[in-house]
């Protein structure tokens, strides 16, 4: 049995729409060079992503902080790890790099903070 | 001939079969036709006929579905039975003539309610008007039109010292050009059609204007055009000059007679839309609406666009108002040199369907093209499609070749409340004696409206009304402060009192937080209401620096969540939902 | 009197700022908003500083890389400033300032602007139909979303496929909207393909190419928009109009540079970049007024925004320090065939190894040439894999190659 997904390349901004074939092996089809098929192939194995988001922040100048996971989760978590971001708070001050979830979605990636925000009326 | 034989000659010529009956020189139209133009055009050549005084329109046309129970329909609020107050005189209609009324009604011992069902004044017709300022030179001779225009004209220099709007007299250009009288060319053969675009008309219309009553104009021929505006195309060839023309900014001007009347007791019922009347021996005794009752001695139908409906619900149905769209280009103040005065190129004929507008200057420094004029089937319908946005560019870059004409900032349209009879309808209703129409106001409504504020309370005296002045009416408004026109050691001062005047939320127009808090104080509760007082977002990014700013100092000032923050109406909520549906 | 204000506090005026400031020089920055970094802030997504860091930082990380360095430095900050006025005097420039602390003035030898763009609005891409509520700059939503946590909808429609569109797509879709279009007007997406990868086909958006939104419907609040498939040259093809229901509407049509202060002071600006006439040191026609950043031209990266800031510090010190070698003329460089806009377009010294310039295809090829042409006769040729006009390019042309010409034109082969 054999996965078939289309991906968008993003090696050089021609962005070849690539073809996936996933089974035992992948086969790489619509890229015009080399690098092509080396991005297909890491996006038919493991494509992640670095999930970008907020959470509510008490006290600050804005009432949200910008957070992210600190490096790619795999593609099919996003959304779980959205999900768990729901109803997480943090109160002023925060620093820049705070852990704000630890091992979100069972990811063993951390959310973190992308910015420090100051107390403020 | 007499009106009713005037009439059969029309409705006979008519492919349709239009029957009508004539009452006190109104004239009550029945029958069907094939298109909306069709019911518009027999409509105006009945209004048209000497001595009639008003077109009720009851033709129905193919399309239209039964148009009187649809407007009804939307009408099916309830009107609340708690008791407003009662009042001398009730003015339904908070528009430029609703609220000058209001303010001239003011100086008397006299109880009054205005009643308008936007969430502020100066939402209909008022709100779309380029802020031309006519001198009275266009309306013909016998028309109430004329007399109330050029009193208006005259009214508004002290009025806007009074009440601390800026109003300019400008003056306009009528432009003559080898195109003013293209059709009728063949009959003035070689030299002899410049010759007499250049000798002769604008004698005429200079003659036109005197005789209307207007001071002060000149004719400049060749060069003398570009000395008093260089833009102008150079085949030009001879211009009239009217020293009496204005501008001043419609809803400011409104706003202003609003805050003027109000503090001089008028109570204002925003919100608040008239339902119904309850009359006793023809004559209303109250006032319903969907917030509750007004008493009432007399009623002042000012509602515009809705005249006809309210004249209907009254019980004393006499003319009809056919919607007239008008589509206006606002250009970015960096153009203001381009333009000095209010400029129109004559044309004779004038197009049927699309005459009047031109170019004006505005008081704050925008340029302005337009309005068109189209006939619309709804009341409502403000929309501009690419093609109006063209056909203006078109039309009026004959004028001014040079200008950038796609340098525009916004477009947007308006509903002129126009008549057939094509005339103000202002006079006591026929059937109800203690009601006033002050209907169809359409062009130069904005520069009659003081006049006809005027004429207004002389009608009521005339329907009874005691006159006595109140010794205590003070007419002295003092408009908002802006930190743009501050001096810079008043606005280090107004700074040192309070630093918000230093905080610059809106960067096109540069207005402060501080102004924005003030127009709140003066009733605005939405993001276009606090635009019209400060003029935030009017500049050249059109709100997308400031939105979120001002949105933020509207739901801390009153107290609501962003998301809740509204831009007119409660129906236009800005935002919708918190993210992850999570709580505020 | 100082040396240098900078007006914008964004990642280019931060950057100026500190590279300025290394000089030796006095620098203040001036910035609107109550915090730095621009518009940063509001680019949660990561992605930025790949070519500067090696590293894949979001806008704020970004933002705060220049931040801290400027924070180091005794480089002041007004924030919350407001310039009012800027006027040229003979030797110096004077500055009215509107500030919560008062109004101020200030004198400068020079200014480096640094003022960013702003989106274009409906208005100026001609949508027809009613005003309600309901119509916002994808700029305004990211922050929206990104800073208050409010939606701008349940079901907003997007039109334009450039990169803050997509951006903001995902953030609306991740952050709960019941559903998203997005239509626009190219063949394809026209931000980068990370991009329109990451944040629409990642999560199976609908999207619509060929298509615009010719009317906005509804009185009050959106209601609706009409959609309209276009030609190849994004004309409406009469009779594909379709109506589709949404309460919101966000566009991503575009950017243009702030540019109306730095031409209110006389600098010349380009028709189609819409930002100031540079040379190769970010230099305006205006003596001692600078420009950086996305008011020069819409940079694709922040990176390559910031380079202009780093090579504005060495004009910014030429000037200061009287050096004289501008040539005579300045020789221009001009977009030519298939090319819609070059950076800098004045070339205005005669020292210096060479010069960096930013180019923007006006054509879509693959294994292109770029020439520069000299009455006629090519000069040099650079070879690029793929053009897009979505992708700006960037070529290093060797000084000399300026020596004697009145004009370089680039133009594709």
């Amino acid at each position: 049995m054999s996965d078939r997904k289309e991906v968008l390349c993003i090696r050089c901004p021609k962005g070849c729409r690539l073809k996936l074939k996933i089974g035992d092996k992948v086969v790489v089809e619509g890229q015009e060079c080399k690098l092509g098929e080396e991005y297909g192939r890491k996006e038919a194995s493991s494509p992640q992503r670095v999930v970008p988001s907020t959470v509510k922040i008490i006290g600050a100048r804005y009432p949200r902080l910008p957070v992210r996971s600190e490096k790619g989760v795999p593609m099919n978590k996003v959304e779980e790890v959205i999900d768990e971001l729901k109803g997480v708070e943090v109160i002023a001050p925060m620093k820049k790099g705070a852990v704000i979830v630890e091992n979100v979605a069972d990811t063993s990636v951390d959310i973190i903070a992308e910015r420090g925000m100051e107390v403020q009326e | 001939m007499r009106i009713p034989q005037k009439v059969k000659k029309i409705t006979d010529e008519s492919k349709y079969n239009i029957s009508f009956v004539v009452e006190e020189d109104i004239v009550f139209l029945k029958g069907k036709v094939e298109t909306y133009e069709d019911w518009v055009d027999i409509g105006l050549k009945i209004g048209g006929i000497k001595g009639v005084n008003g077109v009720v329109n009851d033709i129905v046309w193919d399309e239209r579905k039964d148009k009187a129970s649809e407007d009804r329909k939307k009408r099916s609020k309830r009107s609340k039975k708690e008791n407003l107050g009662e009042y001398d005189i009730v003015i339904i209609g908070g528009g430029i003539i609703g609220c000058s009324i209001a303010r001239e009604l003011s100086k008397y011992e006299l109880d009054v309610a205005l009643a308008e069902k936007e969430p502020d004044v100066s939402l209909g017709q008022t709100r779309a008007n380029n802020g031309m300022v006519h001198p009275g030179i266009a309306p013909s001779k016998d028309t109430l039109k004329r007399r109330l225009n050029v009193r208006g004209n005259a009214m508004y220099g002290e009025l806007s010292q009074e009440l601390d709007v800026p109003f300019k007299r400008v003056g306009s250009l009528i432009l003559i050009t080898p195109r003013t009288m293209e059709k009728y060319r063949k009959y003035l053969p070689g030299p002899l059609y410049r010759f007499f675009l250049k000798h002769v008309l604008p004698w005429f219309v200079k003659r036109r204007g005197e005789m209307n009553g207007l001071e002060g104009i000149e004719i400049l021929k060749g060069e003398e055009v570009f000395q008093e505006e260089s833009g102008i195309v150079d085949d030009v060839i001879s211009a009239v000059k009217i020293p009496s023309t204005g501008i001043v900014d419609p809803y400011e001007w409104t706003i202003a007679m609003y805050e003027n009347a109000k503090k001089n007791d008028v109570d204002f019922y925003l919100n608040t839309e008239v339902l119904a009347f309850d009359k006793e021996r023809g004559l209303i005794k109250r006032v319903f609406t969907d917030r509750g009752v007004l008493k009432c001695g007399h009623v002042i139908n000012a509602a515009g666009l809705y005249s006809d409906v309210i004249a209907e619900m009254a019980g004393t149905k006499e003319f009809t108002i056919h919607p007239r769209k008008g589509v206006e280009l606002l250009f970015n103040k960096r153009l203001e040199d381009r333009v000095h005065h209010c400029l129109a190129e004559l044309k004779i004929p004038s197009h049927p369907t699309s005459k009047g507008g031109g170019i004006n200057p505005t008081v704050h420094g925008n340029i302005i093209w337009g309005p068109t004029a189209e006939e619309v089937e709804s009341k409502s319908e403000t929309s501009v499609d690419k093609e109006e946005i063209h056909e203006i560019m078109q039309k009026y870059s004959t004028i001014l070749p040079q200008f950038p004409e796609s340098e525009f900032i916004r477009y947007f349209a308006g509903v002129r409340a126009a008549s057939f009879t094509e005339d103000f309808i202002i006079r006591p209703a026929k059937k109800v004696k203690n009601l006033l129409h002050v209907a169809a106001i359409q062009s130069p409504g904005l520069a009659s409206a003081p006049a006809i504020a005027e004429y207004s309370v002389e009608l009521l005296k005339d329907m009874g009304v005691d006159l006595r002045r109140d010794e205590s009416f003070d007419g002295e408004r003092k408009s908002m402060d802006r930190v743009s026109e501050m001096s810079e050691d008043e606005l280090k001062r107004r700074i040192e009192e309070d630093p918000s005047w230093g905080n610059i939320v809106c960067t096109c127009e540069m207005v402060s937080e501080a102004e924005i808090v003030e127009a709140i104080e003066r009733d605005a509760e939405s993001f276009d209401a606090i635009k019209r007082r400060t003029r935030a977002g009017m500049g050249e990014c059109q709100e997308s620096y400031c939105l979120l700013r001002i949105a933020e100092v509207i739901s801390r000032e009153l107290d609501m969540p962003l998301n809740q923050v509204k831009k007119e109406w409660k129906e236009s909520q800005f935002f919708d939902g918190i993210v992850r549906g999570e709580e505020p | 009197m100082k040396d240098v204000v900078v007006i914008g506090g964004g990642p280019s005026g931060l950057a100026a700022a500190s590279s300025i400031a290394e000089k030796g020089y006095k620098v203040v920055i001036l910035e609107r908003d109550d915090e730095l970094g621009g518009l940063l802030q509001q680019c949660i997504h990561d992605g930025f500083g790949t070519i500067l860091f090696d590293e894949s930082l979001s806008g704020p990380e970004f933002a705060d890389r220049f931040i801290e360095k400027v924070m180091r430095s005794d480089v002041p900050i007004e924030l919350e400033t407001y310039v009012k006025s800027v006027d040229k005097k003979d030797d110096h420039f004077e500055l009215l300032t509107v500030t919560p602390e008062g109004v101020h003035k200030i004198k400068s030898r020079s200014i480096v602007y640094a003022i960013g763009c702003r989106e274009k609005n409906r208005f100026e891409i001609k949508i027809g139909g009613t005003r309600p509520a309901g119509v916002y700059t994808a700029g305004t939503v990211q922050r929206l979303v990104n800073l208050y946590g409010v939606l701008p909808g349940k079901n907003p429609v997007i039109v334009g496929g450039g990169d803050v569109g997509l951006i903001v797509a995902r953030h609306l879709y991740l952050e709960g909207v019941d559903s998203l279009f997005m239509v626009y007007p190219e063949d394809f997406f026209s931000g980068l393909p990370r991009n329109a990868q990451q944040c629409i086909l990642d999560f199976d958006i609908p999207y619509r190419n060929r298509t615009t939104v010719k009317r906005i419907l509804g009185d009050k609040k959106v209601e609706g928009v009409e959609l309209v498939e276009v030609d190849e040259e994004w004309e409406m093809i009469p009779g594909t109009e379709e109506i589709y229901e949404c309460d919101s509407l966000i566009l991503s049509v575009g950017l243009i540079p702030y540019s109306e202060k730095i031409e209110d002071l006389g600098a010349e600006i380009d028709e189609e970049t819409k930002g100031p006439v540079v040379n190769e040191y970010y230099g305006t026609t205006v003596d001692g007024v600078f420009s950086v950043g996305n008011l020069v031209q819409i940079f694709d990266y922040v990176d390559d925004a910031v380079k202009t800031a780093y090579i504005v510090a060495e004009g910014v010190d030429k000037f200061l320090k009287g050096i004289d070698v501008k040539r005579k003329k300045p020789i221009k460089l001009v977009p030519g065939d298939k090319i819609d806009t070059v950076t800098p377009q004045r070339i205005f010294y005669e020292e210096g190894e060479e010069v960096t310039v930013f180019f923007r295809p006006g054509v879509e090829k693959e294994n292109a040439v770029v020439c520069l042409v000299n009455l006629g006769n090519v000069i040099k040729t650079y070879r690029k894999r793929y053009l897009r006009p979505s992708t700006l390019e960037e070529i290093k042309v060797p000084k000399d190659l300026f020596n004697g010409k009145k004009e370089v034109t680039i133009r594709v082969r």
